[in-house]
């Protein structure tokens, strides 16, 4: 073999066996839904990085103190909010201004928290952990005591070329587990594949969805993740403006995001500032409200007290076992 | 590879500088208005004190008699997530209560009253970073000064001496630094 064929052999050989060890993961989700918003080329999953995500997301040494993980607002097994929690606390017992939101079907929304003020999945993490009612540290702070603690300094030499976390590692790997919390598996979800049936109570409350609800809470994710008013009166203590605070637009004072209406059962109290502790009170209040549907083109929720239970069945549809008991989601034990 | 030597110098009176830090990148060569050589979404952090920072960018091998460059993050990038090296977060040039990085921060005191600017915005009507554009021609070694006493003359004429977030003011003041930068050549 002449030196020209070694030189093809050996680029072909480099070649195969770079394919064969590049193994992209892929989201799963159904077919039927849009293609998500997050650029995965930035950001390629692999099961290194979700497995690390995973760990810092229950790790409390992102908090001054060390008391404060991402889970302590956002467990597992009620969709990653703070349940019975109006306000969550953070450092120290302090409250914060805003409802915990749940988390799922992250890669969907490019506008995150409540008044949309992080742009980007990746850039969230900073907001929390700067933030002196909730973590009270910086992300300066954070990689210095990873790059000081030896089990991720263990980490870090597993991970990385020159062995050490960069904000940008840290933030991308918080990303990675956070992109794979997909909530999909709903009765509503096993209709649309026909492995169940509605009954007749939440077919007619799907009905009532469709006309007063699916505007703004569209399926299949039940958000367009847009910001609009809602109606709500503005707590006078709290004195939260919404979107109005991020765009100073006037327009967009009192909007706030649309959240999904998955999960519902998991994660009360509803609204940004957790003010309704349970659905028939969120119900309630868009009857309340004729005004705002009026302004959308839509027709005012008059409904009875039958209309209220189907609408509740059939929002329970929605609701998704699988995702709030997935024990990949959960707190990592032995990692 | 080209050299770039970037410093300051502010003969004016009553001003102190504390801390200057910023962003230029996008660094672009041109020659009779044609692109001859781009290095996109390529940025450095330059933190000035009295001394001078060196740094070199990709040059072309053929001719340019332009150079175009930005001071501060273009906005798709602002809007791209994470990134590494000098972009890198721990920088402490990116907000954290909103999206968006601090293109430039200059903190001193001027006429003994303290002044501390952190200018970003990346959106509009508040988008603030610059494009600077200068004659030059073939040279190994590029010398960026930037004078700041034509910002300082700027400043004396507002009462302003805290920006924390994209306003009108910031885009103002970033202008007025971008025509700061004086380009001499060896």
């Amino acid at each position: 073999m002449n030196s020209k064929h070694l030189i093809i052999v050996s680029i072909t050989l480099v070649l195969l066996l770079s394919w064969k060890s590049y193994n992209p993961l892929h989201l799963n989700y159904p077919s039927d839904w849009p293609a998500p918003q997050y650029d995965f080329q930035n950001n390629p999953l692999d099961s290194a990085k979700i497995a690390l995500g995973r760990i810092l997301f229950y790790e409390p040494l992102l908090s001054r103190d060390s008391t404060i993980s991402c889970a302590s607002c956002h467990l597992s097994y009620t969709a990653f909010t703070h349940v019975d929690h109006a306000l969550s606390h953070g450092i120290n017992d302090r409250i914060g201004r805003r409802n915990s939101p749940a988390l799922f079907n992250l890669a969907w929304q490019n506008k995150m928290m409540w008044d949309g003020r992080m742009n980007h999945l990746d850039m969230q993490a900073l907001a929390p952990i700067s933030d002196s009612m909730e973590m009270d540290f910086s992300i300066q702070g954070v990689v210095n005591r990873l790059n000081s603690t030896k089990r991720y300094q263990e980490l870090a030499n597993k991970m990385y070329p020159d062995s050490v976390f960069t904000g940008e590692r840290v933030l991308k790997a918080l990303s990675q587990f956070e992109l794979t919390l997909i909530s999909q598996n709903s009765k509503y979800d096993k209709v649309q594949n026909g492995e169940l049936d509605f009954t007749d109570q939440e077919k007619q409350g799907l009905k009532l969805f469709e006309k007063h609800c699916a505007a703004c809470h569209t399926p299949p994710l039940f958000s367009t993740y847009g910001f609009e008013k809602n109606g709500l009166e503005q707590d006078p203590l709290l004195k939260d403006e919404g979107r109005f605070e991020v765009s100073g637009l006037p327009e967009d004072l009192m909007k706030f995001k649309i959240p999904s209406l998955r999960n519902l059962s998991y994660s009360r109290p509803y609204m940004h500032d957790g003010r309704f502790n349970r659905l028939i009170e969120v119900i309630q209040h868009y009857e309340a409200v004729p005004e705002l549907f009026i302004e959308k083109g839509m027709t005012p929720l008059m409904i009875n007290e039958h209309d209220r239970t189907d609408l509740i069945a059939f929002l329970l549809t929605l609701n998704d076992r699988q995702f709030v008991f997935n024990q990949d989601f959960a707190y990592p034990k032995d990692e | 590879m080209l050299s770039v030597e970037v410093s300051y110098s502010a003969k004016t009176p009553d001003f102190q500088l504390e801390n200057f830090k910023f962003y230029l990148g996008d660094f672009c060569f041109m020659n009779n208005d044609e692109v001859v050589s781009s290095n996109k979404s390529a940025y450095y952090l330059i933190e000035l004190d009295s001394a001078q920072v060196l740094f070199e960018i990709p040059a072309p091998e053929t001719d340019f008699n332009a150079l175009c460059f930005r001071l501060g993050i273009d906005s798709v990038m602002n809007i791209s997530g994470a990134f590494p090296g000098d972009l890198d977060p721990t920088n402490g040039m990116y907000w954290t209560w909103q999206s968006g990085f601090i293109n430039t921060k200059i903190e001193g005191s001027i006429d003994h009253v303290p002044f501390e600017f952190h200018l970003g915005g990346y959106a509009f009507p508040f988008r603030s970073d610059q494009l600077i554009h200068r004659a030059i021609s073939n040279e190994q070694k590029l010398v960026l000064t930037i004078n700041l006493d034509e910002f300082v003359d700027e400043l004396r004429k507002t009462e302003i001496r805290r920006i924390m977030s994209p306003r009108k003011e910031a885009v103002q003041l970033m202008r007025a630094l971008s025509n700061c930068f004086l380009l001499d050549e060896f």
